[in-house]
């Protein structure tokens, strides 16, 4: 079947073509060219018109101020990883993903705007606060990470608009933590995985950020339960270890499936949790 | 050349290198392709297709198309397009052939098969219960045996321990996927394929195509790996593409998706095997012993492979009172078969796990439990057969003991963040073909061609898939005569010109096939003067094998290799996960024609190993395997390689070349077990069931009581 494609020659050319038609936004491909094929040899099967956005040199490079670190969408994750300003959780993140050759290919904004459960930048994305720009031909709108993901799947892009950058607040981490649980040593999706960050200073935690990916459909982070450790003293802190741990897991939902048991992502999320606050708090 | 001076791999330039062909990069003039419509439901009768309306010069290819449409194979149960019924999810209903691939998907999108929708057996289970029965044998049972040695009721004042062990599916996972190519040309019937098997596939088309000896021809292209997956599978696929090409006498190829290979080729039999020991003075002496298998709708090699399952049931032990029995079972799962080990994997998990279990349970270290049960020279099998050759079992015990360095790492403590853990494992494995196979099923026939410029050419049936056939058998052949290894030609079979000297399968090609070249080399080296000539061998049995089919009642193989291993493991107290740290390995595989191929063998067979023993979890879920790519199905990576560390003991078997026996599947069945072994070793408590993944530690761990897994 023929589908149309269309290559922009810049981002005016590319959002003001968006509008006209549905298009499959195509940049590294290596998640879109897996689930489109049908047959080796064959053709792919696009239903609906494809347009290429990856060499545009609007969506490509990483530019930061003195709060803000902007990564443009079509960033491959190597890309990412290879930059010196971006955080360092998130590089923990993109090296264990996949393998080297998708790597390469892969971009961030697509990884972001895929939104798979299993996507690796995602909890490390909430985590970090970051929101992402949407552009459209007349539009430019801003949205927290955490709205923009609805679901598995889901986001809130619109019709006739593209994810153009991240936008990461800077910021130091202290202790930063990226754990994920896959089937093998590497090239492997996560089961689960624990983002965790904390800031101690004078003995009190000044910052803790936690995020859970692949158990819920969404990402989970929950700043109300942060804060019960947030300005308290490390020996405070490590009596209300149980009481995080607790309301961590009236949040965690994980499913039976071909990948892993409910049980285990639950409960090993949990634990590593644990394990991260246990010696976070007795370091100091 | 001298049969241990060392050899590069005389395939291996051009692999390395990309050049050889495999079977997809062959070009054919006028080529068309074919595509499966396959079966969406697990039972149902076939009511109606509805196919769209077909362009010209694409073609529908079913059953009609056949003259008979029966896959030979030991039986010849399973059609090779559904008839009126389907059995399995993916049972190939049709062939759709054309030229252009999009067209081709288009056809199968848009065609619509109505069921009537029978009930379906899922399990082993379901199928003991009964309640449908879905083949015409009693209770789902394709088959069952029972034999028994010693007098196990005679058995008074013992220990009784016992459990259940279970392995589920494990997918080959060869490099390049099941394919084939028919092709038609003067009243000549010509199949291409990727196999191990080229007479299997030639009796098979013979069969379904009513051609003859003269016009049908079989020619292995190189093979991407195999392990078994492309023993009997291929001829399925060549009977289709025969069907195909004789339809519209043009060339016709099937090669399938890698999700297809995945869920619709076969697979290792999922088992249960149930044992129950009798210990008096911290000795098995009886043991009672049930194997289910899985055989999916059709018995295809299912018998076979239960036979060797249960044949070598007293491993590498003396046991002197045994009961022994084994059912297969007829499931709608996909169509299980042929793998590197067929039944002993399954088998030798459960006997070597019991061992390790009753060792723990005395207080006894696992490592001199078993050893106090190594069987002698002159003991018998459970097949009542004698033990002929010489057992080396003690000198493997105490090498491995050396290079595993096993009683001070038996001290070795948990860290802080990993349990640590130790496993043993010893297992046998019979080389060549189950009982009187050899001399009454295969009766193989090689050919050595002398030619005038003094070049001596291999002409056997078996192929090169990887194993380093090309090397091994060349160097048997250049030594034996003395020429150099450069002057020996083995090209890929071509049933037109190679005798029928059997399937590459069962650890035989070396032992058996190598043989006859060896003898057959004898007589080249000293009618070497002449021009040109060809010596033919035939195989003979050894005068010590006694066997008898009807009763299983005698030598069971010809000769058996032996393993021992020694795995490492540190399970993270945390997340479960298991790393590998070391596996050690000893091994009397009589005498190493390349001891570099017995490495390679070694290192694959204990990675293969490793994926069935923790990591290649495939579950079936209504009749559909549920994992189907690379990622789902989580195969070891590069990173997930242990150290590993062997070494041999040399036995020499009179009958095999140089001493050779069989090697590639003994490296794979030791594996399994030492690892669950040795991750029971590490947290102390009992697994029944491969692989043992993190999910299932914890259940284990934190859940079960130990009995009522």
């Amino acid at each position: 079947m023929e589908v149309k494609s269309y290559i922009p020659i810049d981002l005016e050319d590319c959002l003001g073509e968006l509008g006209n038609e549905n298009y499959w936004l195509f940049a590294g491909g290596t998640d879109l060219m897996i689930r489109k094929r049908q047959w080796h040899g064959a053709s792919r099967k696009f239903v609906r018109p494809v347009m290429f956005i990856n060499d545009l040199k609007e969506l490509n490079g990483i530019e930061s101020d003195d709060d803000y670190i902007y990564i443009k969408a079509c960033n491959s994750l190597a890309e990412v990883y290879e930059n010196d300003e971006a955080p360092e959780i998130l590089k923990k993140a993109i090296v264990s993903m996949a393998n080297p050759e998708i790597r390469n290919m892969a971009t961030i904004g697509g990884n972001v705007a895929n939104a798979a459960k299993v996507g690796d930048t995602l909890p490390v994305l909430f985590l970090l606060d970051a929101r992402v720009e949407l552009r459209s031909k007349n539009e430019k709108r801003i949205r927290k990470i955490s709205d923009f993901i609805k679901g598995k799947y889901q986001t809130d892009l619109r019709k006739g608009e593209l994810l153009y950058q991240i936008i990461i607040p800077k910021k130091e981490y202290d202790i930063n933590m990226f754990y994920k649980v896959g089937s093998r040593q590497g090239d492997t999706l996560s089961k689960l995985s624990v983002s965790c960050t904390m800031n101690i200073e004078n003995n009190f935690v000044n910052d803790f950020r936690v995020a859970f990916g692949a158990i819920n459909n969404k990402s989970i982070r929950d700043r109300y339960i942060e804060e019960k450790l947030i300005n308290k003293s490390v020996s405070e802190a490590e009596g209300l270890i149980y009481t995080v741990l607790n309301g961590y897991q009236d949040l965690l939902y994980g499913d039976n499936d071909k990948r892993s048991t409910k049980r285990y992502r639950e409960e090993t999320a949990i634990k590593i949790l644990h394990k991260f606050l246990k010696e976070a708090l007795n370091e100091k | 050349m001298r049969i241990n001076t060392r050899k590069i791999r005389t395939d291996g330039k051009e692999k390395i290198r990309g050049e050889n062909k495999y079977l997809e990069d062959l070009e054919f003039k006028n080529l068309y392709y074919a595509r499966t419509l396959r079966s969406e439901v697990s039972r149902g009768i076939i009511k109606e297709i509805i196919y769209p309306e077909i362009p010209e010069n694409y073609y529908i290819v079913d059953k009609n198309d056949i003259y008979r449409n029966e896959v030979k194979m030991v039986e010849v149960d399973m059609p090779i397009f559904a008839k009126d019924q389907v059995n399995y999810i993916g049972e190939p209903i049709s062939l759709i052939v054309g030229q252009n691939k999009d067209v081709i998907i288009d056809i199968i999108n848009n065609t619509k098969v109505i069921y009537e929708e029978l009930p379906s057996v899922y399990s082993m289970e379901e199928a003991k219960a009964n309640n449908v029965t879905i083949i015409e044998k009693e209770n789902n049972e394709f088959v069952s045996h029972e034999f028994s040695t010693g007098d196990i009721s005679s058995l008074n004042n013992c220990e009784i321990f016992d459990g259940v062990y279970e392995t589920t599916y494990q997918e080959q996972l060869y490099m390049e996927k099941q394919g084939a190519v028919g092709d038609y040309k003067d009243g000549e019937l010509i199949v291409y394929g990727s196999m191990q098997c080229p007479y299997y596939v030639k009796n098979a088309l013979m069969h379904a195509t009513g051609y003859n000896e003269i016009n049908t021809r079989v020619i292995q292209t190189d093979t991407g790996g195999a392990f078994g997956g492309k023993e009997e599978y291929p001829s399925l696929m060549a009977c289709q593409v025969a069907a195909a090409t004789l339809k519209i006498k043009n060339p016709v190829r099937l090669i399938f998706d890698r999700r297809e290979d995945i869920m619709y080729t076969t697979k290792r039999h999922p088992s249960k095997t149930y044992i129950k020991s009798y210990v008096k003075n911290n000795k098995i002496v009886g043991i009672d012993i049930d194997i289910s298998l899985d055989a999916g709708p059709y018995i295809g090699l299912s018998d076979v492979v239960l036979q060797r399952a249960l044949f070598t049931l007293n491993g590498a032990y003396q046991i002197e009172n045994a009961n022994i029995k084994g059912t297969v079972y007829a499931t709608n799962n996909v169509f299980t078969g042929a793998f590197r080990g067929f039944g002993a994997p399954q088998s030798m998990f459960a006997l070597e796990q019991h061992f390790n279990q009753v060792a723990n349970k005395l207080k006894i270290d696992p490592f001199e439990f078993k050893k106090s049960h190594f069987v002698k020279q002159g003991q018998k099998t459970v097949t009542n057969g004698v033990y002929v050759e010489k057992i080396k079992l003690d000198e493997i015990a105490d090498k491995l003991e050396k290079l595993s360095d096993y009683k001070n790492k038996m001290k070795l403590l948990d860290t802080e963040d990993y349990y640590y853990g130790i496993g043993v494992s010893f297992v046998p494995h019979g080389g060549g073909f189950t009982g009187d196979g050899e001399a009454e099923h295969i009766k193989a026939k090689v050919k050595l061609k002398k030619n005038k410029n003094n070049t001596v050419e291999i002409l056997i049936a078996n192929v090169e898939m990887g194993q380093g056939a090309k090397t091994a058998l060349p160097k048997i052949v250049a030594s034996v005569i003395d020429i150099n290894l450069e002057d020996v030609i083995y090209n890929n079979p071509d049933t037109k010109y190679v005798p029928d000297s059997g399937p590459t399968v069962a650890s035989r090609t070396t032992m058996v096939v190598g043989r006859l070249l060896y003898k057959a080399a004898e007589k080249v080296k000293e009618r070497f003067n002449e021009e040109e000539f060809i010596i033919e061998e035939n195989f003979k049995a050894p005068d010590y094998l006694v066997w008898d089919p009807e009763t299983f009642q005698g030598n069971a193989y010809m000769s058996y290799s032996w393993s021992g291993n020694v795995a490492e493991v540190l399970v993270d107290k945390i997340t479960y996960d298991v790393t590998v740290k070391n596996i050690y390995g000893v091994y009397d595989v009589g005498y190493p024609i390349d001891i570099k191929l017995v490495e390679g063998q070694i290192h694959g067979g204990i990675i293969q190993g490793m994926g069935m023993g923790m990591m290649e979890n495939m579950t079936s879920k209504n009749g559909k395997i549920e994992q189907n790519n690379f990622e789902a199905y989580s195969v070891p990576t590069i990173k997930d390689m242990p150290h590993m560390e062997f070494d041999l003991v040399i036995n020499e078997y009179d009958d095999g070349p140089y001493g050779a026996k069989g090697v590639g599947e003994l490296t794979l069945v030791g594996i399994p077990p030492a690892i669950a072994s040795a991750i029971e070793n590490a947290v102390n408590k009992e697994f029944f069931k491969v692989p043992v993944t993190p999910e299932y530690i914890l259940e284990v761990k934190e859940y079960a009581d130990r009995n009522q897994i």
